[in-house]
C-alpha cells in the first residue's frame, strides 16, 4: 500500500467540486453586501444591512419553519416506508426485479413533470382525485385549503423519492455477507432478532446517508412545488427556495436574494452538522 | 403465512400508489387537448396517438434526448471514476483534516443553486464552457460527486478490512487491491450510485435551461421548460414525451436490477 498518498486519491474530486464552489460563494458573499436591484440602478454598498433586514423579516422565519416541518415529515415517512419495502424486495427474484423496475419510474421524471402530473391530478377543475372525492361529499382543493396543499406536497415528495430510498437500501441489504444470517439461523434466532441485531446495524450507514441526502434535497425542494402550488394558499408551501427565487427573479432584488441564499445555506449546514453529531453521538 | 400476505398487500398497495400518476400521464398522453381540459374520464374515450407525433418526429426532441443521454452518461461515469478512489481514501486511510474535507464536500450539495447563477454564468462564459455538453457535466458534478463519495464511503466502511490485508500480504499493490478486491464487492453500490447520478443529471433543470441555448447542448429538461413557457401548453404532448423518454430507461434499469441485488460473496473473491 505504498503509492497511495490519500491526497492524491481525493485530489480530482476536491478540484472538480472546488472549481464549481469557490468563486460563486465569494461572489454571492459580495452581492449580499449590496443594495442591488437589477433594474439599471447602480448598486450601493450597505454592509450587513441585508442580513439585518432578513433577521427582522417574519416571512423568512416562517418559510424556514414550514420547510423544517415538511422535511421532517417527508424524510421520516420515506425512510420507514423505504426500509420496509427494501426488506421485502431485496431478494433477486424475477418478480422483485419487475416490481423494483416499475417503482423506479417516479425518480426518472424531471421534477417539473412531477409537479405538472400532480397538478393535473389534483387541480380542482380537471383533476381525477378532487372529482372522485366530491362524490363522497369531500371538497379537496389545493388552491384554497392550506392543509390540502401541504398534504398534497408531502404525498408528492413521498411518491417521488421513496423509490430512491428503496433502491439504495436494496443495494445495501444485498451487500451484507450471508454468513451472520446463516449462523443466526443455526442458533434459531427469531426474525425480529435477526432484523434488530444483524440487518439494522449493517444498514445503519446506508440509512444515515440516504436520510442525510433526502434531508438536504427536501429542504431545498423547488421545481415540483413551484409547479404544483407555488407559494400555496396562505403561503403554506412558501419554502425558502421559493422565497429566494421570488426575491431574485420576480423582484430582481439581487442583494437580498444573495443574503437569503447564504443564510439558508448556513442553516442547512448547521442542521446537517447537528444531524451528524446526534447520529455519531449515538454510535459511541 | 400471515406475514407473507401482509408483505404482498404492502407491496401491491405501494405499487398502485406509485403507478397511478404514471398511469394518469399515459392516459393524458392518449387524450385530445379538449378532452384533457373539459371532461373527466379515467381512461381516454377516443384514444389517439396525435400527441406522440411531435415528440417522436420533430428533430429538436431527438437532439434534446441525445444531449440529455450524453450528459447524464458521461456524468455518471465521471463521478464513479473520481469518487471510488476518494471514497476509499476517506474510508480507509486516515489523513489530516479528512473529516472536515468530507463535510465540506457535502456542503456543496446544500448550496441553493439559484443564488449562484450569475457568478456561474460569468465563469462559464469566460471559460467557453457555456452552451457545451462538457460544461453541463462539470456544473452537475458539484451536487453529484459529494453524493457519490458519501454513499460509496458508507459501503466501503461495511467491507471487512481483513480481506484487503490478506491481499496485501499476498503481494497485491494498492491499485490491485482496489480494482480486484474492493470493486467487485462494491458492485451493488456502484450500480445504485451510478444510476442515481444519471437520474439526478437527467432531471436537473436550472442549469440545463439557463446554461444552454442551442440544440448542440440543450438537454431535455431545458427544452421542456422552453416549451412550457410558450403561450399555451399542450399537456398531452408533455405526457407523451415523458412516456417516450422513460420507457427505454426503465428497460435499462430492469437489466441493471440483476446486478443491484446480487452481491458477490466473500467466498467468491478469494
Amino acid at each position: 500500500m505504498k503509492l497511495s498518498s490519500p491526497w492524491l486519491l481525493v485530489l480530482p474530486a476536491i478540484a472538480l467540486v472546488g472549481f464549481n464552489s469557490f468563486m460563486p460563494i465569494i461572489y454571492a458573499a459580495y452581492l449580499s453586501t449590496l443594495r442591488y436591484y437589477m433594474t439599471g440602478l447602480e448598486p450601493t454598498f450597505i454592509g450587513y444591512g441585508n442580513f439585518l433586514l432578513l433577521m427582522n423579516d417574519p416571512t423568512v422565519f416562517r418559510s424556514l419553519m414550514i420547510g423544517l416541518v415538511f422535511t421532517s415529515v417527508c424524510v421520516t415517512i420515506e425512510l420507514l416506508l423505504g426500509l420496509i419495502l427494501a426488506l421485502i424486495l431485496y431478494t433477486d427474484t424475477r418478480m422483485n426485479r419487475v416490481i423494483r423496475t416499475i417503482i423506479t419510474s417516479p425518480v426518472l421524471l424531471p421534477p417539473l413533470t412531477v409537479g405538472a402530473a400532480w397538478l393535473l391530478m389534483f387541480r380542482s377543475d380537471i383533476g381525477p382525485i378532487p372529482r372522485l372525492l366530491s362524490q363522497f361529499g369531500i371538497t379537496y382543493s389545493i388552491g384554497s385549503d392550506p392543509f390540502h396543499a401541504f398534504f398534497t406536497a408531502v404525498l408528492m415528495d413521498i411518491w417521488h423519492w421513496t423509490p430512491f430510498v428503496i433502491l439504495v437500501l436494496v443495494a445495501a441489504r444485498a451487500s451484507i455477507p450471508p454468513e451472520p444470517y446463516e449462523s443466526a439461523m443455526v442458533d434459531g434466532a427469531s426474525s425480529w432478532h435477526i432484523f434488530r441485531y444483524i440487518t439494522l446495524p449493517n444498514l445503519r450507514y446506508a440509512l444515515f446517508v440516504v436520510g442525510l441526502i433526502r434531508m438536504i434535497d427536501c429542504l431545498k425542494i423547488f421545481d415540483e412545488i413551484w409547479v404544483l402550488t407555488s407559494e400555496g394558499p396562505y403561503k403554506v408551501t412558501n419554502f425558502m427556495s421559493i422565497l429566494i427565487v421570488k426575491t431574485t427573479m420576480s423582484q430582481l432584488n439581487m442583494g437580498y436574494g444573495a443574503a437569503l441564499s447564504l443564510f439558508f445555506l448556513y442553516i442547512i449546514i448547521l442542521l446537517t452538522f447537528i444531524f451528524l453529531k446526534v447520529i455519531m453521538g449515538e454510535r459511541k | 403465512m400471515m406475514k407473507k400476505i401482509m408483505m404482498i398487500i404492502i407491496c401491491a398497495a405501494f405499487t398502485v400508489f406509485i403507478m397511478f400518476p404514471i398511469y394518469w400521464l399515459l392516459s393524458i398522453s392518449l387524450k385530445t387537448r379538449l378532452e384533457i381540459i373539459s371532461e373527466f374520464s379515467l381512461w381516454p374515450t377516443n384514444p389517439t396517438f396525435q400527441n406522440y407525433y411531435r415528440p417522436l418526429f420533430e428533430d429538436v426532441y431527438g437532439f434534446y434526448i441525445r444531449n440529455s443521454a450524453l450528459i447524464s452518461v458521461i456524468e455518471a461515469i465521471l463521478c464513479i471514476i473520481i469518487a471510488i478512489p476518494a471514497a476509499y481514501a476517506f474510508s480507509r486511510l486516515k489523513f489530516k483534516g479528512d473529516n472536515h474535507l468530507l463535510f465540506w464536500l457535502l456542503t456543496n450539495r446544500m448550496a441553493p443553486a439559484a443564488a449562484f447563477l450569475i457568478p456561474y454564468y460569468t465563469l462559464y462564459v469566460s471559460l467557453r464552457l457555456f452552451d457545451t455538453i462538457i460544461g453541463l457535466v462539470i456544473v452537475n458534478s458539484i451536487a453529484n460527486l459529494p453524493f457519490t463519495i458519501w454513499l460509496l464511503k458508507g459501503f466501503i466502511d461495511g467491507i471487512p478490512k481483513d480481506i484487503e490485508e490478506a491481499a496485501i500480504i499476498d503481494g497485491y499493490t494498492f491499485w490491485q487491491v482496489l480494482i480486484k478486491i474492493v470493486l467487485p464487492l462494491l458492485r451493488p453500490a456502484i450500480i445504485v450510485s451510478g444510476l442515481f447520478v444519471f437520474v439526478f443529471t437527467w432531471n436537473e433543470m436550472l442549469f440545463a435551461s439557463l446554461f444552454t441555448t442551442s440544440t448542440a447542448a440543450m438537454p431535455l429538461t431545458g427544452g421542456l421548460l422552453h416549451y412550457m413557457s410558450q403561450t399555451w401548453v399542450n399537456w398531452g404532448e408533455i405526457a407523451a414525451l415523458t412516456i417516450i423518454t422513460i420507457s427505454p430507461i426503465l428497460g435499462f434499469i430492469y437489466y441493471l436490477q440483476r446486478y443491484l441485488a446480487r452481491a458477490l460473496t466473500f467466498g467468491a473473491v478469494r
